[in-house]
């Protein structure tokens, strides 16, 4: 199948380039708000009440947890990115072979110090290679901050949410009934 | 020249395993941060006063096998993608108008290339290698081969620019299929699959205590 459309051409490009972590969680997490409130409202094999308190919790736990997650994301990369500055050092020989990488100063904890164990490597190689690292720590570290915000914020934030949402439910069902019962 | 500190070595670990492909070890973490939120989401449920007996039983079992279906599905539905894209994709099933001109115009042969000439570009052999790979190593092709030599480097330097634009749209291709599994496998598939199962304890407990009364 060959794209003739240019603009598509165009997307697919962006989203390549653009899409990045935080962005992914952004789109899963609002995709998670759309379709499990759904799913859980659409389960006829339970009683209303289990129901309800299904469906809110999943608002609830959705909102709380997506926005936790984006959050560890962007502050992750971004502390990554921020403190792992490196210098390099080239072949005598050839200018376009890396031979070996340390950080920039000390405040770069994030940059790896290889000296005789750095594999050498072209420039171009070097700044590949360097934006996946970018990638793997940031993730590492997102790791350890959502570990953090899931057993500090998220859970008490997930509650109150949960509880705001299944009082909604029910006063919704209060106004459904009554209105039926009008009728 | 800065001393190396202990969360160096641990940096320097992270680059020599990862550096070349950190898409395992972002999947792993994604699945080691699902584990923990699920754990946290049981311990707050188990922990929760408020909610009744049956509809706690429900939501912690609902939590436990919804996120392990999720996890299963995201480790098939997800890498199944991934690989299915990549071959589709590397066979050429699924291209540009701009990268199928540009690899027809390799072939000097083609002067006003068409967009179906970039199949003949490339051998049948040398396709089910994959675009990138015949890209990539433009001299071991019949093209390369075929060309006069004071071509040879004007070829191997257009090869490259395609290669780099081909692995732009395949990225691009890639993310986007495994972002609407992702969704696909995360947000449907696992919830609802986690809800029927869930859900036969529970309509066990129905047919004790009436449902909806």
């Amino acid at each position: 199948m060959i794209i003739k459309s240019k603009s598509i051409g165009k997307f697919v490009d962006y989203s390549g380039r653009k899409l990045n972590a935080p962005q992914q969680a952004l789109i899963m997490g609002a995709s998670a708000v759309l379709f499990q409130p759904y799913i859980n409202r659409k389960n006829k094999r339970l009683d209303d009440d289990t129901r309800d308190m299904a469906v809110a919790r999943s608002i609830g736990k959705c909102i709380v947890a997506n926005s936790s997650d984006f959050l560890a994301r962007v502050v992750s990369i971004f502390a990554v990115a921020k403190l792992s500055n490196y210098i390099t050092k080239s072949d005598k020989n050839n200018e376009d072979l890396v031979t070996e990488l340390t950080p920039k100063s000390k405040l770069d904890i994030f940059a790896p110090n290889m000296k005789e164990n750095f594999e050498p490597r072209t420039n171009k190689e070097l700044l590949k290679d360097i934006k996946s690292y970018r990638y793997a720590m940031g993730a590492l570290l997102a790791t350890g901050f959502a570990v953090f915000l899931k057993t500090t914020i998220e859970l008490p934030f997930t509650k109150k949410l949960t509880d705001y949402f299944y009082k909604r439910e029910k006063l919704k069902k209060e106004i459904h009934d009554k209105t039926d019962g009008n009728k | 020249m800065i001393k190396p500190t202990g969360i160096s070595s641990f940096n320097n670990y992270i680059f020599k395993n990862y550096a070349k492909d950190s898409s395992k070890l972002l999947v792993h973490v994604g699945t080691g941060v699902t584990v923990i939120g699920a754990s946290a989401q049981v311990g707050m449920l188990l922990a929760d006063k408020d909610i009744e007996g049956h509809t706690k039983k429900y939501l912690v079992n609902q939590e436990i096998i919804t996120s392990g279906c999720c996890i299963g599905l995201y480790y098939t539905i997800c890498d199944g993608t991934r690989r299915l894209t990549n071959k589709i994709l590397e066979q050429g099933k699924f291209l540009t108008e701009k990268i199928a001109l540009s690899i027809a115009s390799l072939n000097d042969e083609n002067k006003n290339p068409k967009v179906s000439q970039w199949k003949d570009v490339f051998t049948k052999d040398e396709l089910k290698k994959g675009i990138s790979n015949n890209l990539e190593h433009i001299q071991d092709t019949k093209i390369y081969k075929n060309t006069a030599d004071s071509l040879k480097p004007q070829l191997f330097e257009y090869s490259q620019k395609i290669l780099e634009s081909f692995r732009g749209f395949k990225n691009g291709v890639s993310v986007l299929a495994v972002l609407a599994a992702s969704i696909f496998a995360g947000n449907i598939a696992g919830p609802v699959l986690g809800n029927i199962i869930a859900s036969l304890p529970a309509k066990k407990d129905c047919k004790i205590q009436p449902c909806g009364k």
